[in-house]
């Protein structure tokens, strides 16, 4: 049988595994290390590094060496992320032809994909070495909380790498597969893993007959241990500042020696109370003379420095556990993941939360690139009982009319799934609707990550809302989403499948959603809406008629100037409310709104 | 009922207590659920719970119960599901054995008709646990990685949907709040189902009631059967007092029958009037003339006796009902009153009365029911409630078109469908998305010409319109 390899493509370390003779190991690279760095440079002489070898040229030929990449994957150039790596990164971040984003290495520009290809193509040769034969297949990790762009973005990197990537899958999904395999438990378990560059909370259910039921996952894909070492190089840079009048960010070596000490101290601290940071020759000072940085970093200092962002991994757990609709009590197991879970105070902070002690004997460096090999074994062999069933972690949905986010599949939805809903056309005589597909958890469309769209036309000519659009929603088991729209009158039918990123920044789509706003659909409205929307609608007449009267009146006072911008807002509110036809919003503004009525009425007939 | 059971140490609801005082060895399930004005099936329900209580036995009761149940829906296996579909899909080339194809098919065909319980093969009060532990039985095998990258033709969408479906059941199942309106969405089904099952009934007992008559004509010197097994009429309700209500009902009872009831006694229901057994007499001096005559009058008396006794008891449970405010129970005595009494014009109205107001309550139950099915994409439910509307409702253009519409996207009969989208196109001929509908079945049917007249029909009202153009190129001349 052919062998599938599984491989943990980490913001700072990758590590790769596979299933021999029925049991999970991790396969050690050619300098011994379990865990390969994910790091890419491009020497003087042209040549690639990949790994430890990277790291170790990474401060004489900082610019030309790539670390977390993996921060970049799938993005758009305009996002605040990437605008936060150019800041802070010591390589070159440049604009790519389609707002998407590209390195600088000796005067080459790559895209991130390939830079991600060149991690992933060194894990596939520490493979085969091992194995003694060729390898063609794996399944790849991302952060649970990415979205489709990235994942996208990640398995193109691996078909650079001549990988076939057969299954995308969670990390944290894999941390719990590893856990579970071969325990023959039945329990809830919850994984928090905090990496380099990502957090990611997700709880599963492990039952009989070899299934992993993942019930809600959660996290941040731009929070990780890279954060926490940004915080020590702030507080350095700061101080030197003070101390020299220097800015230390001006020069890229200095940058990059800052973060190794950084990094470096951040993870003595885990063992120790307190540490030197000792860089001399950091820089010179105008006048020729060398500079020394050397300062002491106390572990509660460092706890200081990043308080708010644990906490923020424990906000995320919390909603989490809203989300699957659980009590922490009923989480019987605590797996802890990635590196940052060593450092003290997170491990007492997530103690603290769940009220239990995490799980001692899962390797946190190793666990996701087992579970990755696990699956891989799983879907090759018939024989194995495993399955594993996971969910989306983000609502998709297409824009509708008022810039409207209209999910038909919820965040958290087991795949394979599918789900139909009916719109209705948005305005009159409209013949063709654009299908809008996009992602993510706000209401409003455009703070959401655009998919895909394609248009439906020959629609019939009819007055809004006369029309119904049937649109339907599929996730099948690869994790492919495809999207269908139909004309239920004529039975007229378009589809795509989303697999392609689109390349388009945040502006582009705020223009599009402007252009688009004729072709729109519609929520199809209920007989309820309908009611209190003529309801407010009447009351926002009475009052808009009365507003100049009753400025006149009360203008002259504080009171009643308060009161016009009360009234103005509830019936802005309200207008609102009826855009989105939000039943609650209407019924709950159509008091608001009989009130300012009442109250208008009174003035203008007091006087 | 068993003897020596003291009924007040069970743990029985008000409803299980006044149900079990209706038993009395002969009232059929139907008889109980038309007097109490209980739906027939939370009898049923709260008969089941008797019989495993001890408290009732088998009998009159446990086999209606069982004439009820007659397909059967206690805990059923995936395989159990009825599902009808062409065999040769089974035939199919892939590389799932027969078996699992079989599984599919079975699984994938009975998705529409079942509900979340049965589909997971579970009882309606399964906890936690048990919906887990099925929902993992029953939906893990159609998870098509359980075949990864196995040729699976058509059977991988199937499974997909077998899949989605079971986890749909799963995950509303788990979610209490959803949970409890899925179960007011059955209730729902199983009261328009138990009103269903009346009104077949009422039909039943007015044939029955009919030949009862027939039989007291032809046979003389038999006394006429009594038409059901019969129990005393519905208790009242608990705020008006029994005895004022029943002189209530019988002085409505007597005004629409024109003064001719007999007076009824009220508690002990309505037994056969006594009627004088008759012999003939060979040898009286009276001509063979009058000798007949004397006899038909007292056929007849006996036969409209008997007849006015059936009708005043009909009439009188139908004022009953409405005085609870259920009109299908007063619709159903009625129908049986007026097909004993065609020539009472008081009673026509009455039941033509009644009969508007059942009407209107099971359009509406039936219209609830077709809105939420055809929201999930139930067409073949949403189909047959749409068809009860319609029925209900012949003058409701949107009735008959979503019947028409939903009968096409169920796979219904296309002939049935037409007929209700050419109903709706009268109504409303004006209305293009009705000539639509009737168009696209016509297309359906394989009658491209009759499609073409309605959407010519329909070019004429509005010229310009690009769809009817549309679908208009689309026919083959
Ligand atoms: N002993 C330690 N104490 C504190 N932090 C540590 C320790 N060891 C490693 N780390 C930190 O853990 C992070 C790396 O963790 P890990 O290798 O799990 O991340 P990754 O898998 O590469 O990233 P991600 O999963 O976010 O993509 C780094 O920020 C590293 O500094
Ligand atoms: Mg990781």
């Amino acid at each position: 049988m052919e062998k599938v390899i599984g491989i943990d493509l980490g913001t700072t370390n990758s590590c790769v595994a596979i299933v021999e003779n029925g049991s999970p190991v991790v396969i050690p690279n050619r300098g011994g290390y379990k865990t390969t760095p994910s790091m890419v440079a491009v020497t003087e002489a042209g040549k690639r590094l990949v790994g430890h070898i990277a790291k170790r040229q990474a401060i004489t030929n900082a610019e030309n060496t790539v670390y977390a990449a993996k921060r970049l994957i799938g993005r758009k150039w305009n996002s605040p992320q990437v605008k936060n790596a150019v800041a802070t990164s010591s390589y070159r971040i440049v604009e790519g032809p389609h707002a998407d984003v590209r390195i600088v290495l000796r005067d080459k520009e790559f895209s991130v994909p390939e830079i991600s290809a060149m991690v992933l193509q060194e894990m596939k040769v520490i493979a085969e070495d091992y194995l003694g034969e060729p390898v063609s297949k794996a399944v790849v990790t991302v952060p649970a909380y990415f979205n489709d762009n990235q994942r996208q973005a990640t398995k193109d990197a691996g078909e650079i790498a001549g990988l076939d990537v057969i299954r995308i899958i969670n990390e944290p999904t894999a941390a719990a597969l590893s856990y579970g395999f071969g325990r023959n438990v039945e329990k809830t378990v919850a994984v928090y893993d905090f990496g380099g560059g990502t957090f990611d909370i997700s709880i599963l259910e492990i039952g009989a007959h070899g299934v992993f039921k993942v019930v809600a996952t959660a996290g941040d894909t731009f929070l990780g241990g890279e954060d926490v070492d940004a915080r020590i190089i702030d507080w350095l840079v700061s101080g030197f500042k003070d101390e020299h009048t220097i800015d230390l960010r001006q020069d890229r070596m200095a940058l990059q020696r800052l973060k190794d000490a950084a990094e470096k101290a951040k993870c003595e601290l885990s063992g120790v109370k307190e540490t030197e940071i000792n860089l001399p020759f950091i820089i010179s000072s105008g006048r020729n003379e060398a500079l020394h940085l050397q300062r002491q970093l106390t572990r509660q200092t460092l706890e200081e420095l990043s308080v708010d962002l644990i906490e923020r991994t424990i906000d995320i757990c919390k909603q989490t556990l809203d989300d699957a609709k659980l009590d922490k009590d009923e989480i019987e197991e605590v797996i802890l993941v990635g590196g940052m879970t060593r450092m003290p105070k997170i491990q007492e902070a997530v103690q603290g939360f769940f009220e239990r002690e995490p799980c001692k004997g899962v390797h946190p460096d190793e666990v996701v690139a087992l579970g990755a090999g696990i699956q891989g074994a799983a879907l090759i062999d018939d024989k194995q009982e495993m399955i594993l069933l996971d969910v989306t972690p983000h609502a998709l949905g297409i824009m509708t009319f008022g810039n409207v986010f209209e999910e038909l599949i919820p965040a958290n939805t087991t795949v394979p799934t599918h789900r139909q809903k009916i719109f209705t056309t948005s305005r009159d005589n409209q013949t063709a609707v654009k299908i809008i597909v996009m992602q993510g958890d706000s209401q409003k469309a455009d703070e959401n990550e655009l998919l895909g769209e394609f248009i439906l036309s020959g629609i019939r000519r009819a007055a809004k809302g006369q029309v119904e659009i049937e649109v339907t929603f599929e996730i099948n088991a690869d994790g492919i989403v495809s999207v269908r729209a139909k004309d239920l009158e004529t039975g007229l039918e378009q589809s795509i499948q989303v697999t392609a990123t689109s390349g388009l920044t945040r502006d582009e789509i705020k223009a599009m959603v402007d252009n688009a706003k004729d072709d729109l659909l519609d929520r199809r409205s209920s007989d309820e809406i309908e009611a209190a929307k003529q309801e407010a609608q009447k009351l926002i007449a009475d009052i808009e008629k009365l507003f100049p009267q009753v400025q006149q009146i009360v203008a002259s006072s504080d009171f009643g100037r308060e009161a016009i911008d009360k009234a103005k807002a509830v019936v802005e509110k309200a207008k609102q409310a009826i855009d989105r036809k939000d039943l609650a919003a209407i019924k709950e503004q159509i008091e608001g709104l009989s009130r300012t009525q009442r109250m208008f009425k009174g003035v203008v007939a007091k006087t | 009922m068993i003897p020596g059971v003291d009924v007040r140490k069970l743990p029985l609801t008000p409803t299980d207590g006044y149900l079990l005082t209706r038993v009395n060895g002969q009232a059929t399930v139907g008889d109980i659920a038309r007097e109490t004005g209980v739906w027939e099936q939370e009898v049923v329900e709260s008969f089941e719970k008797l019989v495993q209580l001890n408290v009732v036995t088998f009998g009159s009761v446990e086999e209606a119960i069982a004439a009820m149940k007659k397909p059967a829906p206690a805990p059923l296996k995936a395989a159990v599901l009825s599902a009808a579909y062409d065999p040769a899909m089974i035939n199919e080339v892939c590389d799932l054995d027969t078996e699992q194809r079989k599984r599919v098919l079975d699984l994938f065909f009975a998705l529409e008709d079942n509900d979340y319980y049965t589909l997971l093969g579970i009882a309606k009060d399964a906890d936690k646990k048990g919906i887990k532990k099925a929902y993992y039985e029953v939906a893990l095998p159609m998870h098509p990685d359980k075949f990864f990258r196995k040729a699976l033709g058509t059977f991988k969408p199937k499974m997909e949907a077998v899949f989605a479906k079971l986890t749909l059941a799963h995950d509303t199942l788990l979610d209490k709040e959803k949970r409890v309106e899925y179960d007011i969405y059955l209730k729902d089904v199983a009261h328009t189902k138990g009103m269903e099952a009346m009104l077949a009934r009422a039909m039943e007992e007015a044939r029955a009631a009919q030949d009862a008559l027939a039989a007291t004509v032809n046979t003389p010197s038999v006394m006429p059967p009594p038409v059901a097994p019969s129990a005393p009429p519905a208790a009242p309700a608990p705020t008006v007092d029994p005895a004022v209500l029943q002189a209530r009902k019988s002085a409505l009872a007597a005004r629409l029958m024109g003064g001719r009831q007999r007076p009824t006694t009220a508690n002990t229901g309505f037994a056969p009037q006594p009627v004088p057994e008759v012999k003939l007499q060979p040898k009286v001096q009276q001509s063979s003339t009058e000798a007949m005559d004397s006899l038909r009058r007292r056929y007849d008396d006996r036969l409209s006796s008997a007849k006015d006794a059936q009708v005043a008891k009909y009439v009188t449970a139908a004022e009953g009902s409405i005085a609870k405010n259920d009109w299908v129970a007063a619709a159903n005595a009625y129908r049986v009153a007026m097909d004993l009494a065609p020539d009472n014009t008081e009673v026509h109205d009455r039941a033509r009365y009644a009969q508007t107001e059942a009407n209107k309550i099971l359009a509406e139950s039936y219209q609830k029911q077709a809105i939420y099915d055809e929201k999930n994409e139930r067409w073949t439910e949403a189909a047959k409630a749409w068809v009860r509307v319609a029925k209900l409702k012949p003058e409701d253009p949107n009735a008959n078109e979503r019947a028409a519409f939903t009968l096409g996207k169920a796979d219904g009969d296309i002939r049935e469908a037409a007929a209700y989208a050419q109903a709706a196109v009268n109504l409303q001929p004006q209305i293009l998305k009705h000539r639509i509908t009737l168009a696209n079945l016509y297309m359906a049917a394989g009658k491209p010409a009759l499609a073409r007249r309605e959407l010519e029909g329909a070019a004429q009202i509005a010229p310009g319109d690009a769809v009817v153009q549309a679908m208009l190129k689309r026919i083959p001349k």
